[in-house]
C-alpha cells in the first residue's frame, strides 16, 4: 500500500501542478470584508484572501453545493466556494465562544489560523457535482483508491469522507506547501492585521484538522471537532445555506450555541467541547434539521433523479474512458480536473454523451415509475423483507436489475434508487451536554432524539424506480414483476399512489 | 434505443467469497453455537453495547469488519460507525428489525425472523464459513455481554 499511497500522491501534486501553474499570489492591500447572502459581513485575512483568490479555491465556484439539485429548487445554485467562506465564518465565531469563556485564552493565535485555514480549505478536495463524483469513486468502487487509502489507514481515514482525504492530501502536497510559502512571503506586515506568525502554520496540522483527528499531540482534539465533530462548523453552514438556497426553513439558533458552548476538562482525561442544558435544543434542531433536508430536499425524487443521471454518467465516462475537454476519468484525482460547466456544455465528444449532457442540459429528468415505501412491504411477509434488506445490500445486484428493466422496457435508462439516509447517531451519542453539576453527559441520555429521527425516518423512506417520461408504466409492470421473481411483494396500490400514479396499467 | 452503457457502468460488489458486512452483522446476532435451530426466542439488544461490541469486534476481524469504522467521541462515549448505522436504519426499513420505543434503547429481532436470516445465511456459505460465523458470533456475544453493563 505505501506504493499505492505513493501514487496516490503523485497524482495529487500533477493535478495542482496543473491548476497553480503560472499563478502567483497578488499583493493585497489588506484584510478584506466579503458580505455573504446569509451570514453578512466578515473579515477574511490577507494570506486567506490570497488562498481564496487561488485557482484551487476558484475551482470552488464551479461545484455547486448540492449538485443539480438546482434543477429541482431553482435557487439552489450555491457552490462549494461560499460554503467554504460560511463554514470559516462559524468556526470563528465558536473559537470566540470558547475564548469568551475560559479565564485564558483556550485557542491561541497559531490555532485559530490554523483552523481558520482548515475550514477554509476542508472542501477543496470535492470533485465534479460534489457527492455525485465521490459516490462514483468511492461507493461504487470497493477496489477504488479511496477505499485502499481508508483500508490502509483506518485510524486516519476511517470515517473520513472521500473528499475529505482528498482535501487532506492536498493540504499536505508539496504544490500547496510551495502555494503557502509563496503567500507568506508576500505578506505586507504594514498592511493587514497579522493573525499570527504564518511561518508558526504547520500545514500537517491543517490537514489533520480537516479530517477531524487531533491535529499534533500537542493540541486538544476537540479543535478539531470544530470542523469535523458531532456539530461542526461545516454542519451549521450546510444546513443553513441548503435550507436557505432550497426555500426550506432549517432555523438553527446558532446565536444560543455559541453563548452555551464551553470546553470541559475531564481530569485526566481529553477535554471536549461541549454545550449547556439550555444549548441542547440547539442540538436537537440540528438533529430535525438534517432529517428534513434529507425529506425534503436531498432525497426529494427530481433531485434523486437528476444525481442518479450525472453519478451514472460520471461513472460510464469513467468505464469507457470518454475525453471531455481534453480530460478521461482515469483516477479519482481527476474528477477534480472535470469541470461542470465544461462538462454540461461539452458537445462533440460522441452521440450518446452528447444526448445524455442535453437532457440534464435542458432538465429532462427520469420520472417515478414506482416508490416504495416501508409501508410496501407486508408486516408479516418475512421472506420480502429479508430479500429487500439484501438487495438494498447489494449495488451490483440492483444494478443488473436497471439493465434488465431498462432492456425490456426498451428505455435507455432505469434507476433502482435506495437513497441514503441522515446519518444522526454521531449527533447524539457524542455531542456532550453538560450538567449544573459540573458533569456532562452525551445527549441521547438526555432525549433519545437521534433515535426518534431513526424511527421516523425508516417509516418515511422512500426507495424509487425512475424511467425516462413515457415508460413510467411499462417499467412500473416491468419492475413488480421482477421484484415478485426475487422474492419481493410489493403492495402495488401504495407505490403507485406513492409515485401519483395510481392507474396501475395492468388494473 | 436501448444502451448498453449500464452493462458497462457495472458497479462491482465484494467477491461472493468475501463476507458482505450485513452478513457478519446478522451472524453476529444469529449464529451464537449456543442458539440451534428451532430456537424461538428473539433478541432484544442494548443499542449502545450493541455498537461498543462491534468496536471490539472489529479489532479482532480486521479483513471481514474492514469496512466498518468507527469514530470514537469524548468521555468513553458509544463508539459510532456510519456503515453499522446504514445497516441497522435497512433492517428497521425493511421490517427486520424495530427499534423498541419510546427511549430507542433497544433493538429487537423476533425469534421467526433470527431463523429465518440464519437459514438464508447458512443456504449461501459453506461448512467451514458456518464455522467462522459462529465463531464471530460467539466472541460479539461474551463483547456484547461485557459492553451491556457499560450501558
Amino acid at each position: 500500500m505505501p506504493g499505492a499511497t505513493c501514487d496516490f500522491e503523485n497524482r495529487i501534486e500533477d493535478f495542482l501542478q496543473e491548476l497553480l501553474d503560472g499563478y502567483t499570489p497578488l499583493k493585497i492591500r489588506g484584510d478584506k470584508i466579503i458580505r455573504d447572502a446569509i451570514l453578512g459581513h466578515n473579515v477574511f485575512y490577507t494570506h486567506e484572501v490570497n488562498l481564496i483568490d487561488s485557482p484551487l479555491m476558484q475551482r470552488l465556484r464551479r461545484v455547486h453545493q448540492t449538485a443539480l439539485a438546482y434543477l429541482t429548487y431553482p435557487a439552489a445554485t450555491h457552490t462549494r466556494f461560499e460554503h467554504s467562506l460560511g463554514v470559516v465564518i462559524f468556526a470563528q465565531k465558536m473559537i470566540e465562544a470558547v475564548n469568551s469563556k475560559s479565564r485564558t485564552r483556550v485557542v491561541d493565535d497559531v490555532q485559530a489560523c490554523e483552523l481558520r485555514l482548515a475550514t477554509l480549505l476542508h472542501d477543496c478536495g470535492h470533485g465534479v457535482f460534489s457527492h455525485a463524483s465521490e459516490i462514483v469513486y468511492d461507493d461504487w468502487d470497493p477496489t477504488g483508491e479511496i477505499r485502499a487509502l481508508r483500508r490502509a489507514n483506518p485510524e486516519l481515514f476511517g470515517e473520513a469522507a472521500g473528499h475529505e482525504i482528498l482535501s487532506y492530501y492536498i493540504v499536505r502536497s508539496k504544490q500547496f506547501r510551495k502555494l503557502w510559502e509563496d503567500v507568506i512571503s508576500n505578506y505586507d506586515m504594514s498592511r493587514g492585521k497579522l493573525l499570527c506568525d504564518l511561518s508558526r502554520v504547520n500545514l500537517t496540522r491543517v490537514a489533520n484538522m480537516i479530517i477531524g483527528v487531533k491535529a499534533s499531540s500537542d493540541y486538544p482534539l476537540w479543535l478539531s471537532k470544530i470542523i469535523n465533530g458531532p456539530f461542526d462548523a461545516d454542519k451549521l453552514d450546510y444546513m443553513g445555506r441548503d435550507g436557505y438556497f432550497s426555500g426550506l426553513v432549517t432555523p438553527i439558533d446558532t446565536d444560543r450555541l455559541f453563548v452555551s458552548l464551553s470546553i470541559f476538562d475531564p481530569r485526566g482525561d481529553e477535554p471536549f467541547i461541549c454545550v449547556d442544558i439550555g444549548g441542547a435544543t440547539v442540538l436537537e434542531q440540528i438533529l430535525f434539521n438534517k432529517m428534513l433536508l434529507f425529506s425534503s430536499v436531498y432525497n426529494h425524487h427530481k433531485v434523486r433523479g437528476s444525481f442518479r443521471m450525472i453519478a451514472s454518467l460520471l461513472q460510464e465516462m469513467r468505464n469507457r474512458q470518454w475525453t471531455v475537454n481534453g480530460i478521461r476519468l482515469k483516477s479519482t484525482v481527476d474528477f477534480l480536473r472535470l469541470d461542470e460547466y465544461g462538462l454540461l456544455n461539452s458537445r462533440q465528444v460522441n452521440k450518446e454523451l452528447t444526448s445524455r449532457v442535453q437532457k440534464l442540459r435542458e432538465r429532462i429528468l427520469v420520472k417515478r415509475a414506482l416508490v416504495i415505501s416501508p409501508q410496501a412491504l407486508k408486516e408479516k411477509d418475512l421472506v420480502s423483507q429479508r430479500k429487500f434488506f439484501e438487495l438494498e445490500q447489494q449495488q451490483s445486484e440492483k444494478n443488473a436489475m436497471e439493465l434488465e428493466l431498462a432492456r425490456k422496457a426498451g428505455c435507455d435508462t432505469v434507476f433502482v434508487d435506495f437513497p441514503p439516509r441522515p446519518r444522526v447517531e454521531k449527533i447524539g451519542k457524542q455531542s456532550m451536554v453538560k450538567l449544573s453539576d459540573d458533569t456532562a453527559v452525551p445527549l441521547s441520555k438526555l432525549y433519545p432524539a437521534s433515535g426518534w429521527i431513526e424511527g421516523y425516518s425508516q417509516y418515511r423512506r422512500r426507495d424509487y424506480v425512475l424511467a425516462p417520461s413515457g415508460y413510467e408504466d411499462t417499467v412500473a409492470n416491468l419492475a413488480f414483476k421482477l421484484f415478485a421473481e426475487k422474492g419481493i411483494k410489493l403492495d402495488k396500490k401504495l407505490c403507485l399512489e406513492l409515485a401519483r400514479r395510481p392507474r396501475y396499467p395492468g388494473s | 434505443m436501448v444502451s448498453s452503457h449500464l452493462e458497462r457502468g457495472k458497479v462491482e460488489d465484494p467477491s461472493e467469497d468475501e463476507l458482505r458486512l450485513s452478513d457478519a452483522v446478522l451472524a453476529a446476532f444469529c449464529f451464537q453455537s449456543g442458539r440451534g435451530e428451532g430456537e424461538k426466542k428473539g433478541r432484544r439488544l442494548r443499542v449502545n453495547a450493541v455498537y461498543r461490541a462491534f468496536a471490539e469486534l472489529r479489532k479482532e476481524y480486521p479483513n471481514w469488519l474492514q469496512d466498518m469504522n468507527f469514530t470514537y467521541g469524548p468521555a468513553d462515549t458509544v463508539p459510532v460507525s456510519g456503515a453499522l448505522e446504514d445497516i441497522f436504519f435497512a433492517l428497521g426499513a425493511s421490517g427486520i428489525m424495530s427499534i423498541e420505543n419510546p427511549r430507542y434503547a433497544f433493538l429487537k429481532i423476533p425469534g421467526f425472523k433470527l431463523e429465518l436470516i440464519r437459514k438464508a445465511i447458512t443456504e449461501r456459505r459453506n461448512e467451514a464459513e458456518q464455522g467462522e460465523l459462529r465463531h464471530l458470533a460467539d466472541e460479539f456475544d461474551q463483547l456484547y455481554s461485557k459492553a451491556s453493563k457499560k450501558g
